[in-house]
């Protein structure tokens, strides 16, 4: 099968390009180096099959970054059919400066102009036929955001990939031009293949090309005897850059004609980023919009109306019987929307889907379960073991796609890509650069991408730190205990909102990740902050078939996990509480005397300090089961819950009114849990914050594992898990329990600050010498 | 115990198993220990191809 390369530089859309042309669900995102290897897909509308390899976005084909490596490599070894050249239109010059050095390459090659349409809406043209006859391979014009011109550019790549092409050089005019033929010559004695490429590189001093033409070193070293240029002496790199650079000017800028005033003119995201990258009040700005993501999605009282106008409850309205259920299906669906206040609408989604759709369903196979001649163990095993545990993950569906689709939009539209570079600006002094900003704010999503992410930092340091405070970044398995224990403490105890506790949670993940990182960047991972240079895309409207693929592919992948690991952990954990250390049966009121109970009793003081320890009774090892459970999938710590919950009701012999006793709502199993073991609301908070900081997911320190690749800084990075959650979860318990230990917690960072201080000889306690 | 209950263990044994068994086999293929993630532009293939260039 033939073999098609997308190159280009960032943003250039060739991930967009890719996805229209192999159907492929990958990540569209708006930083550099989001793709960091190269993906590849088939085009199936030509007239044969066409393997695309999507590489990674770069500027040029010098070895300085892993992309620009991987995207040369696979260029020069793998010899694709033809390369289609992605170039950004409406940033013409940059973008043909790959675009010349892909041309010293002997491969068939087509040209992409896209974003075509972003310049004629900017009253801009550009004569591509003009561009075509100076480059001398076709030009294609397209859209790949609009979807226009795709099949023209294929048809077009599928045809030039049959012919032959010799490579040819912008560098011919310049003061080097002998010393390349001469260096070309010796290639092609030595039958190396694409020989011009090789030459320029191995002229511009490419430390690939010196390592591998050591013998041909020697005749660019003799033509420098001779050889002094005015500005640049005998820097061949930068004298052919400046070649490029001076021949795009004169050669291909003015196939360009641009409207005057759209020169002068700030364009509308120049506008925007006047706002939203304001040095004093972008982060502000960002936190409102963060802000405004959890109340669209967790919010029961939108827009706070119900408080402004105090809106009458559904009760109130006469519409809830006495035992308070809605008075018909009409009532009920209504209850979804509103009550008291109208739901948000990632709230009134979330009950659509528990109230009338899985809670139906499950409480309908529950049924039928129930009324079967099955023995009670397997009664027990299906409906409490796997039925609630299932039902307990799935109810968390709609906030997390929700969430996710905000989380979407932020970045197709651009914006995240600010949020970078508003950081770097803040704390840049204290060490912290705007390129490893953008791994963290991945780990929103997942910390597994985001991990691999950071190998697009240089410095190891950096990278280790990054790693090690990407999971404070709660990835969207983590959402469900946040809005489990948020939602039970609403309902519970009535108290705060479940927006703002959620809210106020992701806050404390952040700011302790932020903090974590000063105090490891200050200490044992000192190092240099890297320059930090992004390209802010344009602001856009994000495609609503990209979103609608992303959610898709979530929902795809919540489900399958749903159904295995969490499946598989939650019937060894209804086994595991149902058996003794003898392997005797127990019921339900039984359950403080299965292995579970046995195994995490033991364990249970450990977790005093953080609330969730030795005071909560002979209940309270559910807690440590379920943080075990979390190291699998953090999912698995609410489907614990869930699992256990109908148990505990019986064994506590808890009156639980109108909670039903399946307890197949998350919130619900965490409000069996609270009745059952008289947890505080500070411990509850510890527990979210402790789940929130510890060791992620097996799959995310696996992939830690594998990215930081020395053992020492393995264990180091397990360590620092271990013991930051540890201290959150008692800072946060013991200052909500008793208010005055904060004084003590501020001593000991004090110390603590001072103590590095001393160490990075910030303040120096040695004796002044008298003169 | 009747056919229902045995059909049971049977159907909850080969969940649990293969779930062990699955991440066994994806951890000696040194294949990407993430297969639940969503966001996939860092994650296809990416741990094995890794492993490659790195050696």
């Amino acid at each position: 099968m033939k073999k098609f390369a997308l190159a280009g530089n960032p943003n250039s859309g060739k991930t967009t390009l890719f996805n229209l042309l192999t159907g492929s669900t990958a990540h569209v995102g708006n930083w550099p180096g989001v793709t960091v290897d190269k993906k590849d897909g088939v085009y199936k509308k030509c007239a044969e099959n066409v393997a695309i390899i999507d590489l990674p976005g770069i500027y040029s084909l010098s070895p300085y970054t892993p992309e620009e490596v991987i995207a040369r490599n696979y260029i020069i070894d793998e010899k694709p059919e033809c390369i289609i050249n992605i170039v950004d239109a409406t940033n013409l010059e940059r973008n043909l400066y790959l675009t010349t050095q892909l041309l010293e390459i002997d491969t068939p090659m087509v040209v992409a102009l896209n974003m075509i349409d972003a310049v004629e809406k900017a009253g801009d043209t550009i004569n591509s036929e003009e561009l075509e006859e100076k480059l001398g391979v076709p030009v294609v014009r397209i859209s790949a955001l609009k979807n226009t011109g795709i099949k023209e550019l294929m048809d077009k790549a599928y045809e030039v990939s049959s012919k032959p092409r010799e490579a040819k050089t912008v560098l011919l005019k310049s003061a080097i031009r002998t010393l390349i033929d001469d260096v070309k010559s010796a290639l092609i004695e030595q039958n190396v293949s694409n020989p011009l490429f090789h030459a320029i590189k191995l002229i511009e001093n490419d430390e690939i090309e010196v390592g591998m033409h050591k013998d041909l070193v020697k005749i660019i070293d003799d033509f420098k005897q001779g050889f002094n240029d005015d500005i640049f002496g005998t820097d061949f790199e930068a004298l052919v850059a400046d070649g490029r650079y001076k021949y795009i000017s004169k050669y291909f800028a003015p196939v360009v004609s641009s409207k005057k005033e759209s020169k002068e003119k700030l364009t509308k995201s120049d506008k925007a980023d006047k706002v939203l990258t304001h040095k004093i009040f972008g982060i502000p700005i960002f936190l409102v919009i963060l802000f405004a993501v959890f109340h669209l999605t967790f919010s029961e009282d939108f827009l706070f109306l119900g408080k402004i106008f105090s809106l009458p409850t559904l009760e109130e309205l006469g519409l809830l019987t006495e035992e308070g259920e809605p008075l018909n299906y009409g009532v009920r669906v209504l209850a979804c929307l509103y009550d008291g206040a109208l739901f948000s609408p990632g709230v009134i989604v979330n009950n659509i889907w528990n109230d009338l759709l899985v809670g139906e369903l499950f409480g309908w196979l529950g049924g039928l379960v129930e009324a079967s001649n099955m023995e009670p163990w397997a009664i027990g095993l299906i409906n409490s073991g796997i039925f609630d545990g299932i039902s307990a993950v799935l109810s968390f569906l709609p906030p997390i796609l929700v969430l996710f689709l905000f989380f979407s939009i932020l970045e197709d539209s651009g914006y995240m890509a600010r949020i970078a570079f508003i950081l770097d600006r803040a704390f840049r002094k204290f060490g912290l650069s705007g390129r490893a900003f953008i791994p963290m704010i991945m780990g929103f999503g997942c910390s597994v991408p985001a991990m691999i992410n950071t190998r697009t930092l240089a410095d190891e340091n950096e990278k280790t730190a990054t790693i090690r405070v990407i999971p404070f970044f709660s990835c969207g398995a983590k959402l469900p205990i946040l809005t489990a224990v948020a939602g039970a403490i609403v309902a519970y105890f009535g108290l705060g909102n479940a927006d703002l506790i959620t809210y106020g949670m992701y806050l404390i993940g952040i700011v302790t990740a932020i903090v974590s990182v000063l105090l490891l960047r200050s200490t044992t991972l000192k190092g240099e902050t890297a320059p930090f240079i992004m390209e802010l895309p344009a602001y856009h409207a994000p495609q609503f078939k990209n979103l609608m693929a992303h959610l898709w592919d979530k929902v795809k992948h919540f489900i399958k996990k749903a159904f295995t690991i969490i499946l598989a952990s939650t019937i060894v954990i209804w086994v595991l509480t149902h058996f003794s250390m003898s392997w005797k049966f127990l019921a339900d009121e039984e359950i403080n005397q299965s292995i579970l109970a046995g195994l995490s009793s033991l364990v249970q003081p450990i977790f005093t300090p953080l609330g969730f320890g030795s005071q909560l009774g002979q209940y309270g090892w559910v807690f440590v089961v379920a943080v075990i459970a979390g190291l699998i999938a953090k999912e698995n710590v609410i489907a614990t819950f869930a699992t256990i919950a109908s148990c505990l009701i019986t064994s506590a012999n808890l009156d639980f009114g109108s909670l039903d006793v399946m307890a197949e709502n998350g919130i619900d199993a965490v409000q069996a849990m609270i009745m059952s073991t008289r947890i505080t609301i500070p411990a509850l908070i510890s527990f979210i914050a402790f789940n929130m900081t510890t060791i992620p997911c097996f799959a995310a320190v696996a992939t830690a594992k594998g990215e930081l690749q020395n053992s020492k800084r393995y264990k180091g990075t397990l360590l620092f898990w271990l013991l930051s959650s540890y201290i959150v979860g008692a800072m946060i318990y013991t200052i909500g329990s008793w208010w005055w230990t904060l004084f003590i917690w501020l001593v000991a960072i004090a110390l603590v600050v001072v103590f590095i201080l001393i160490k990075n000889k910030k303040i120096n306690l040695k004796p002044r010498r008298a003169k | 115990m009747g056919a229902p209950e045995i059909v049971l263990i049977v159907v909850c044994s080969i969940v649990v198993i293969g779930v062990i068994v699955a991440a066994i086999i994806r951890k000696k293929k040194g294949k990407s220990s993430c297969q639940y993630c969503s966001n996939c532009s860092g994650c296809s293939k990416c741990q094995s191809e890794s492993t490659k260039t790195k050696k």
